[in-house]
């Protein structure tokens, strides 16, 4: 191979790590609008057509039709859904989950009200705070793991004490 | 550093290596270098550092400002006493020097060298070697290796040196002190000046 | 015991009384430096220091190099039995450590055109306990807090909750203990650990003390001059659903150049669908330098400086920094005189950066209690609204503190 191949194979392969370096630190772009996101809602709820804002249909989630980093009370909540831009997989779920928690919203885009005049779109979640122990399988887990480990700690510690002749400790 | 709350747990660590035999070293050859029987000017700017190591990183750094050299039918000997070693807390320097050094029946430490086994500068050049020698430390004697840097301008020398003790070959207990126990190795360095006549 | 120290004790147990309940941050005190102490794992069960536990040489410490010492007491007399738990009263097994923290706080921020806000704050009210059997450690810690320190709490309700900020167990690789291994809730590895939590270098890197432990599992090294922990961040658990809990890593390295001297570099990175504060994805980043140095005994310098960037869906990227200087004035033994700057801007567009200076005063009087008193200005950069340009607003803040550690 020859010098000046090697180089610019090397100047190539710099290229495509700089792209996936500059791609992984920035995560997604997101300060362009997702412009199939309009028509895939209406196929994601079974609509007739864009009832919001026709024939653009980014206000729906957006101020304006230019869409970008700006979003309605609709587009936050579906935002605390977890939509990410150009990924419509996590538009479906995202609807799927206002449908399931607010469907009012639902049924004002079906019915062409605009859902951001709608206080349910106000709707935004918190996080909550604390152990779920009653519920959660991992604090089940956790919590099982611990109790065996302390009794190991236990038997060790109590074990010790009785090779060295003293009264167990705990 | 108290060890009132444990019944007998209670030491400190001090010594690693004691370097100041190579700081001992060092002013010895640069008597030597002065030729024949030529007396031994008064050390200045002398700095005497040993590192004591304890678990999980822990480092224990002692000073003394203390050296003397003479030069003794052909040996370069030099004291460093004990009295004045200091680790910045009083404590710990009590425990050192009352219980593990035990300084009242021990006060000195002294390095002897060959002077034939020192190499010593000319104007301007710059020396670095090893020298064979003894360390007597409470009350024992053991050959040690110096290793020592000298370099010459005019009259006077500088010297710094490096040596490795371990502290319970010179009967010194490992100390320990709730729990923090200090490595037996015990690294020394030392620097100094001197002028010869 | 000797007259002086009666009263002194006298004195103790009164502000204790008056004093139990409060909340407040940990033991962290990297100007221990000063006497040569470059690493933690010596007083601290924590190998990073100023969380959890100490140990029984550290509370031996605490009384012979933290607090003042008076009457006839020689700087060479033992640590004082009243420096073990509860004051040396309950003897423990060598395999046991156990410790409690009491901090409450009396607050008085003026917000410039606001009203003066007082209040009396409930800091830390926590106990922690370390346990080792051989090579294998567990620890944890339990509190209460009247409200906030929500990302630690074991209950469910908004305010006067059951915390536990760490629990772990652990493993030591070696037979110093210089590696330990762990898993469970910690503080994360990231800059200079200090009790002054809202530093801004703590709060924008979401690294301080208080409620910002996550889950993982973390390798931590102390050999030589060189000191360093990684952890690998599976989230906060006691946050739910799973979309908020962030994932990635918090490490740094020390090297200690002299005795007196240290220098070290941090790095964290994570992920959250949902960020806990701005609820939506977001890759957040930070860089940063500190150093520790005591040019002389009675003197230490601590410095960070540390670079954030965010990138939150939707919204934008941001990068940011936040850095700090503080010197910390050693007099007497127990009385320390602290002057910090710091320097910050969060990222946003057309935020200014915002400046504040502390005057600080700290009295260890006391074996288990010291006092402390803070005055911080402050002029805050406020990002220029649309239309419009941006502002400064200046606050005032005191902060007088109590605290007992048992």
């Amino acid at each position: 191979m020859s010098a000046s191949t090697k180089r610019r194979r090397r100047r190539t392969r710099g290229a495509i790590v700089a792209v996936v370096l500059a791609l992984a630190l920035t995560g997604a772009s997101s300060a362009r609008a997702t412009p199939d996101f309009p028509q895939a809602v209406v196929e994601d709820l079974g609509l007739p057509g864009i009832t919001i804002d026709p024939p653009q249909g980014c206000k729906l989630c957006h101020p304006t039709d230019s869409g970008g980093t700006s979003l309605q009370p609709f587009g936050q909540l579906l935002q605390q859904y977890g939509v990410q831009p150009y990924d419509e997989s996590s538009l479906k779920e995202a609807l799927s989950q206002v449908q399931q928690n607010e469907p009012q919203l639902v049924t004002d885009i079906e019915d062409g009200r605009d859902p951001n005049q709608d206080p349910d779109a106000a709707n935004l979640h918190s996080p909550r705070y604390g152990c779920a122990l009653e519920g959660g399988p991992m604090a089940r887990s956790l919590s099982s793991m611990g109790t065996f480990v302390a009794i190991a700690l236990l038997r060790s510690m109590r074990r010790r004490a009785s090779r060295a002749g003293h009264a167990a400790p705990l | 550093m108290g060890g009132s709350t444990i019944p007998d747990g209670e030491r400190v660590a001090m010594n690693r290596r004691q370097r100041l035999w190579i700081v001992a070293i060092s002013s010895a050859f640069l008597s030597v270098s002065a030729a024949g029987k030529a007396a031994l000017s008064s050390p200045t700017n002398t700095h005497v550092v040993f590192r004591a190591a304890g678990p999980a990183g822990l480092t224990i750094e002692g000073t003394t400002p203390d050296l003397r050299a003479t030069e003794d039918a052909g040996n370069l000997v030099i004291v460093v006493p004990l009295a004045n070693l200091t680790t910045g807390i009083s404590l710990r320097d009590q425990h050192m020097k009352e219980k593990y050094l035990e300084v009242a029946r021990y006060p000195d430490t002294t390095l002897t060298v060959a002077r034939s086994a020192l190499r010593l500068p000319a104007g301007g050049e710059r020396v670095e070697a090893d020298a064979p020698g003894t360390l007597s430390l409470h009350g024992q004697t053991r050959p040690v290796l110096v290793h020592y840097q000298a370099t010459r301008d005019g009259d006077a020398f500088a010297a710094t040196g490096r040596f490795r003790v371990t502290m319970t070959e010179y009967g010194v207990s490992v100390p320990s002190y709730l729990g923090v126990t200090v490595k037996p190795d015990v690294d020394v360095s030392a620097s100094f000046r001197i002028a010869g006549n | 015991m000797r007259a002086s120290r009666r009263i002194g004790w006298g004195v103790a147990l009164a502000f204790g009384l008056a004093l139990l309940l409060a909340t407040s941050s940990a033991q962290a005190y990297p100007w221990m430096i000063r006497h040569g102490y470059t690493g933690c794992m010596p007083c601290h069960t924590d190998p990073s220091g100023g969380a959890g536990a100490l140990t029984e040489y550290g509370r031996a410490q605490s009384d012979l190099l933290l607090r003042t010492h008076y009457g006839q007491a020689s700087s060479s007399d033992e640590a004082d039995r009243t420096s073990g738990f509860l004051a040396g009263i309950v003897p423990l097994p060598e395999q046991l450590r156990l410790g409690g923290d009491f901090r409450e706080a009396f607050f008085s921020n003026k917000v410039e055109g606001a009203p003066l806000q007082q209040e009396l704050i409930t800091m830390r009210a926590d106990l922690y306990g370390d346990v080792k059997v051989g090579r294998f450690r567990a620890a944890g810690a339990i509190g209460y807090v009247p409200e906030g320190d929500l990302e630690a709490s074991l209950t469910t309700t908004p305010t006067d909750n059951v915390i536990s900020r760490e629990h772990w167990l652990g493993v030591e690789l070696d037979d110093d203990g210089a590696w330990l291994l762990r898993g469970g809730r910690m503080a994360l590895p990231f800059g200079i650990r200090m009790i002054e939590h809202t530093l801004w270098a703590r709060v924008l890197t979401r690294t301080d003390l208080d409620d910002a432990q996550q889950y993982g599992a973390s390798l931590s090294f102390s050999r030589d001059q060189l000191r360093g922990e990684v952890m690998a961040i599976a989230g906060n658990f006691q946050i739910h659903p799973d979309e908020y809990r962030e994932r990635g890593y918090s490490a740094y390295v020390e090297l200690a150049a002299l005795s007196t001297l240290a220098v070290g570099a941090s790095s964290l990175f994570t992920r959250a669908t949902r960020d806990i504060v701005y609820g939506v994805t977001d890759y957040r980043y930070a860089n940063g330098l500190f150093a520790r140095y005591a040019p002389v005994p009675s003197l230490v310098l601590l410095g960070e400086a540390d670079s954030v960037y965010q990138s939150l869906t939707w919204n934008g990227h941001r990068g940011g920094y936040a850095a700090f200087l503080q010197a910390d004035y050693e007099p007497l033994q127990g009385a320390h005189l602290m002057v910090t700057g710091e320097a910050m801007n969060g990222g946003s567009s057309g935020e200014p950066s915002s400046f504040d200076a502390w005057l600080s005063g700290v009295w260890f009087l006391l074996p288990h209690i010291d006092l402390r008193l803070d005055g911080i200005v402050s002029t805050l950069g406020v990002p220029a609204p649309p239309g419009g340009s941006s502002s400064y607003t200046h606050v005032t803040t005191w902060l007088a503190q109590f605290h007992v550690f048992l």
